[in-house]
């Protein structure tokens, strides 16, 4: 198993360096550059100057080869510039706040990390239930009942759910969470009042996906002949369930779950926007725009490597809870 | 509104810089500049004001580029050297310069530095602080690109030799440079601390509030500057502005008294509810300032190099409707030309109530339209005559209603949807036929927001425009120090402007400010970033 880890983790490495050229040479493809947003402002409103625009690129060193420089190869390319100081811890400075981005990610992070970690454990707290409760009454009023409550959910853009959820706590409830943003260190009563309701929209929308997919699982289970066994040997219901049926219906939904929480780090955008959350998503928005290059480079680099990390931590939950997992490795 | 009596004005100072109160006619309601009611009442000691910022800063160097909002967060613990009275628009106040003269050929300007003023870590403002600060304006370091380009290239010299006088040497007389002076945009920092970096960490000014704390994503928090110049002032005991970037959060704050005011608003994002903030929210008020100028740019090229197909997509071009349909219930303010109307509060531009009888600009399209169609005929150019609009990503929405009015007109458009810097960038590669554009109004003057689009040297002339008259009126504009005068030449070319329609202005859009009943006298401003941030006459009736 630990071989298994090891190895896991030694392929970070070419899959890192894999991310960083692809993001490196998209960035620089795709049309406009941050000089010219520097100048003109991210929607082209400021006054251009063509003198100013070729200084402004030589200083961000814009002028330099991306990749290689012919005449120089290995040295002075912006690629080369760029790996080396990643390689050193030396991730550079944000081409807009002309802030360090290892500091802005680390400033940041936590939120989104927060976010989509409520809006996970949201959901797997009422998808799993649901999901169950669902396969056990098969057809019945209830499943379809609850079924139509998992469609809205996945119909529900939970932008949309999250403004209804806002709009609610202002006319109806005459509340709304503090104003300024705090961190959970910092006051973890007024923190969690303020993520809870980011995380919320995410969690309904992603427990209606692992409802269906416990549902379906569970069914495919109990379809089984060790559990007819089970049932053969005058077993409860309960017991066949969570001895039996739940633990082996549980690995696609933790797949699952695992996917959602290393896709939410980035998709907390418009929660982080719409209830004031200082989080990585938003900032990685707001660079693409401006053409930031460091800085979208450092945040994709970081979401890939909890993607990989996250992947690790799935394989090894399989391997907890499936003996058989264990055993054929 | 000023409590100071010392802010009078030189009355010759006055006339050379600024366009006069006597061009302002103001309407009633909050379409004009003002301030939130205070009803003779005397102002209140005490209280933080609770304010509402959309987000972080990207910069708080005014005389950077990516800071040229910076304004809003700087702006309380900043001073000019001369300010433009934030209840009065066109009128220039001494600020850290006592008083300022011009000499005859109106090409000095020599500053008499006000003494005893004192930076918020105790060191004397002088000259060479001035100095230091218009040296920026001037010759701004790359990338730190002055907002204020097109008035500071006309600058000679500046001499700070005498502590307390500061002389600066202009190529010609400029009627621009005294408002442009007078902009939050030249802030007065302290050269004493050069780097910005170290100044942004802790930024010190000269200004009514001193800086508290920043914590980035979360607020910043001022107090009062106990020993600031001002006798008496501020009001406030300090200011408390709090990030929240969505409109829909801002509403909710208001509704529930979580922020006395917000700053402002697009209401073209806050449609439909926020655009009725004042019905919707007891005690609320609100004022809708300018936010851009939407135009359209049209290229030097094909058929459009001819004037008569300009001028039929000028004639036909359905304004109120593209407003309508293009920017739902935000709305905008509509008909205007390239300067702001002085029926809405401005001090140049064409007034609406002349502008809705004019060709192009009424409302009912039945005879422009045709009179279009005729000129499209007389030209030569033939049905269906394909068009490219190309539009920045962020106005997306609004480009299938601006092809088909286009196209209502005569033309086939091909709408060219890319992201701001890459639209620029096409933009300036000549690849469009029409370009869709919002230029902000830093401050009302041409040099502020025309003369980069329509002079032949223009940097945002990408087209190549080049028409000798509007070049020297633009010249002869900046030259006129009689406001009188200058508004003659102002009228002429706006109208040189709208018969060429290179550039075709459509509407500005607007930003919406709103605050509580117990916010007394603060100003509202036709710009969004004009003196309003300053909130050292600003009060809480509580």
């Amino acid at each position: 198993m630990r071989q298994q880890v090891v190895s896991r983790l030694l392929l970070f490495v070419p899959t890192l360096i894999g991310v960083a050229v692809l993001i490196f040479l998209m960035l620089r493809v795709a049309p406009g550059d941050v000089a010219l947003s520097i100048l003109v402002g991210p929607n082209g409103q400021g006054q251009f100057d063509q003198v100013r625009y070729e200084e402004l690129r030589h200083q961000l060193g814009l002028d330099k080869p991306i990749l290689l420089d012919p005449a120089n190869l290995g040295r002075g390319s912006q690629f080369v510039e760029w790996a080396s100081g990643i390689a050193r811890g030396d991730w550079g400075d944000s081409l807009e706040t002309e802030r360090p981005v290892l500091k802005e990610i680390s400033e940041r992070l936590p939120t989104t990390f927060e976010i989509a970690f409520i809006a996970v454990v949201l959901a797997m707290l009422i998808g799993i239930p649901l999901g169950l409760v669902m396969a056990v009454k098969q057809d019945s009023l209830t499943d379809h009942v609850l079924r139509i409550v998992s469609i809205a959910g996945l119909s529900m853009p939970s932008f949309w759910v999250a403004t209804l959820i806002l709009l609610a706590l202002v006319l109806v409830f005459h509340w709304l969470p503090p104003l300024g943003y705090r961190q959970f260190a910092q006051d973890p009563g007024t923190n969690l009042l303020q993520v809870v309701w980011a995380a919320l929209p995410l969690g309904y929308l992603l427990s209606a996906v692992i409802a269906r997919m416990t549902r379906s699982s569970v069914l495919d289970v109990l379809r089984n002949d060790y559990i007819r066994t089970a049932r053969a040997k005058g077993l409860r219901d309960a017991v066949v369930m969570s001895r039996h049926a739940l633990r082996n219906a549980f690995l696609p939904v933790i797949t699952l779950s695992g996917l959602q929480f290393a896709g939410l780090m980035g998709g907390t955008v418009v929660m982080e926007t719409i209830w004031n959350l200082p989080g990585l998503g938003s900032r990685l928005v707001g660079a693409i725009n401006y053409r930031d290059y460091p800085m979208v480079e450092g945040i994709v680099l970081v979401f890939t490597v909890i993607v990989l990390l996250t992947n690790v931590l799935i394989d090894l939950a399989y391997a907890w809870i499936d003996p058989r997992v264990r055993s054929a490795r | 509104m000023n409590t100071d009596s010392e802010f009078r004005i030189r009355r010759r100072s006055f006339l050379l810089s600024a366009a006069g109160l006597a061009l302002l006619s103001c309407a009633p309601g909050a379409t004009t500049p003002g301030s939130t009611a205070s009803a003779g009442a005397s102002p209140k000691r005490g209280g933080v004001l609770r304010l509402r910022a959309l987000s972080d800063p990207v910069s708080l160097d005014l005389y950077n580029i990516r800071g040229s909002s910076a304004i809003i967060y700087v702006g309380a613990i900043l001073n000019n050297l001369i300010t433009e009275n934030p209840y009065k628009p066109g009128e220039i106040l001494p600020e850290l310069a006592e008083k300022w003269d011009i000499s005859a050929d109106g090409t000095v300007v020599t500053f008499s530095i006000r003494q005893g003023v004192q930076w918020h870590d105790g060191k004397p403002f002088t000259s060479a602080d001035a100095a230091y600060n218009l040296n920026r304006a001037w010759k701004p370091p790359t990338p730190d690109i002055s907002t204020n380009f097109n008035v500071f290239r006309n600058v000679a010299a500046i001499d700070a030799s005498d502590p307390k006088t500061l002389k600066v040497t202009l190529k010609q007389a400029s009627a621009s440079f005294i408002p442009a002076v007078a902009q939050p945009t030249v802030g007065m920092y302290p050269s004493h601390i050069t780097d910005m970096k170290v100044w942004s960490d802790k930024p010190i000014g000269t200004g009514p509030f001193v800086w508290k704390s920043y914590v980035r994503g979360q607020s910043i928090e001022y107090g009062r500057n106990p020993t600031y110049w001002k006798p008496g002032l501020p009001y406030l005991d300090g200011i408390s502005q709090t990030f929240v970037a969505d409109n829909a959060a801002a509403y909710g704050a208001l509704k529930l008294g979580q922020i006395d005011l917000s700053s402002p608003m697009d209401t073209t994002a806050l449609a439909p509810h926020l655009s009725n903030i004042t019905q919707d929210i007891p005690g609320i008020a609100s004022f809708a300032g300018t936010g851009a100028r939407f135009d359209l740019y049209v290229n030097n090229r094909g058929p459009l190099a001819d004037k008569r197909v300009r001028q039929a997509i000028h004639l036909g071009f359905d304004r109120k409707a593209f407003i309508d349909v293009g920017y739902s219930a935000g709305g905008g303010t509509f008909p205007v030309a390239s300067l702001y109307p002085t029926d809405r509060g401005g001090l140049w531009g064409l007034s609406q109530s002349e502008l809705s009888q004019m060709p192009g600009f009424r409302e009912d399209k039945t005879q422009d339209l045709a009179q279009a169609k005729q000129l499209l005929k007389d030209a030569g150019v033939p049905a269906k005559t394909k068009l490219t609009y190309l539009v920045s990503s962020f106005q997306k929405d609004s480009a299938p209603a601006a092809a088909d009015l286009l196209n209502k007109i005569g033309f086939d458009t091909q709408i060219v949807i890319v992201d701001g810097a890459a639209a620029t960038d096409r933009a300036r590669g000549g690849d469009y036929d029409i370009n869709s554009g919002q230029y902000p109004g830093y401050y009302d003057d041409p040099a502020s927001n025309v003369t980069s689009l329509v002079a032949s040297d223009g940097a945002a002339n990408f087209a190549k425009w080049n028409v000798p008259d509007i070049d020297q009126l633009l010249k002869d504009q900046d030259a006129a120090l009689d406001p009188t005068k200058r508004k003659a030449l102002l009228r002429q070319l706006q109208m040189r402007i709208i018969d060429e329609a290179y550039l075709i202005t459509l509407f500005w859009t607007r930003n919406q400010m709103a605050w509580q009943s117990w916010v007394k006298n603060q100003p509202h401003w036709t710009t969004t970033l004009g003196p309003q941030w300053r909130f050292e006459q600003t009060w809480l009736d509580k």
